[in-house]
């Protein structure tokens, strides 16, 4: 199904929390392949506890299981921070994360990114 | 290494200089400005006995200061197998390593968590609240433009999120990743 979509010029995007199939893509499509992991904010117990607050859900483990897999997902990237191409930051701007994201899909046609250039 | 001010640069710095030795080394600036008690062997400040920014082939200014890099000092630690850090976050001087080493640079942006803020209060209980840091915290903004702007042109992010191990962790796998890798 990858390949069909590449194969009609379109480029397919994978939500994958699974390192071993970061991977597996990687060594399939090659440089055809752009591993991006998006950031926000480390993952504290403290952040968990207040979103759960403000959604008004009481379910301890619910939060738990939700802190963990957040905590892993993190993880995933500090050990193996060689695997990824891009990092979206999410710093709460729109204006930022678009920018990144387009410069991203811009990539996927356009070429060299050097040289460095001031802000406009 | 681009990043902002105390983004964890430092602390990379110091894991370098302890526990990096067999892979890579810092590479010193030579800077017009006094030494600072936070200054390590990455700077040689005005005063010292090694001063000698005329000497360097990447000079740029930063903060209202003048600083340079020697090349050549590059060259001769890439020749012994040694990865080279620097940190640098000035666009002419990035521009000018990436035309001298071309794909030998890799260039990655530390991203932390903390506000200009939180640098100023951080700074201000270890007792410098100087002019100096306060400009840094004026323009705090700076080192994440250079990433917005040139986002493709870096290579990696390392995210310090307090967690001085996990900042480690991630640059100690890049040279490992690195070691590997084939021009």
């Amino acid at each position: 199904m990858l390949f069909d979509n590449l194969a009609q010029g379109k480029s397919p995007i994978l939500i994958v929390n699974d390192v071993r199939v970061v991977e597996d893509i990687r060594n399939a499509f090659g440089k055809l392949s752009r591993s991006i992991f998006v950031f926000r904010e480390s993952p504290t117990i403290e952040q968990y506890q207040k979103l759960a607050a403000s959604r008004d859900v009481s379910d301890e483990i619910d939060l738990q299981k939700r802190f963990n897999k957040a905590q892993a997902i993190y993880r995933i990237y500090i050990e193996n921070i060689h695997l990824f191409d891009h990092v979206i930051i999410n710093n709460r701007d729109r204006r930022t994360l678009m920018m990144q994201t387009r410069k991203i899909v811009r990539s996927l046609r356009l070429g060299p990114s050097w040289p460095l250039r001031e802000r406009r | 290494m681009v990043g902002t001010p105390g983004s964890g640069k430092d602390l990379l710095i110091r894991a370098v200089n302890d526990l990096g030795i067999r892979h890579a080394q810092i590479v010193p600036k030579h800077t017009s400005r006094l030494r600072r008690y936070d200054d390590g062997n990455e700077m040689i400040c005005n005063g010292d006995s090694c001063y000698n920014i005329d000497g360097c082939d990447i000079i740029y200014e930063n903060f209202g200061d003048r600083y340079g890099i020697e090349s050549l000092r590059i060259w001769e630690g890439l020749k012994n197998g040694v990865f080279q850090v620097a940190v640098v976050s000035n666009i002419q001087a990035i521009n000018k390593l990436k035309e001298l080493f071309g794909e030998l640079l890799v260039l990655v942006y530390v991203h932390s968590e903390m506000s200009a803020d939180d640098y100023l209060n951080a700074e201000a209980v270890l007792g410098s609240n100087t002019d100096y840091v306060k400009k840094r915290a004026a323009s705090y903004r700076a080192a994440f433009d250079i990433y917005l702007e040139n986002y493709l042109a870096f290579n990696h992010v390392l995210i310090y999120s307090g967690i001085q191990e996990d900042l480690f962790d991630q640059i100690f796998r890049l040279f490992r990743a690195y070691e590997h890798r084939r021009l």
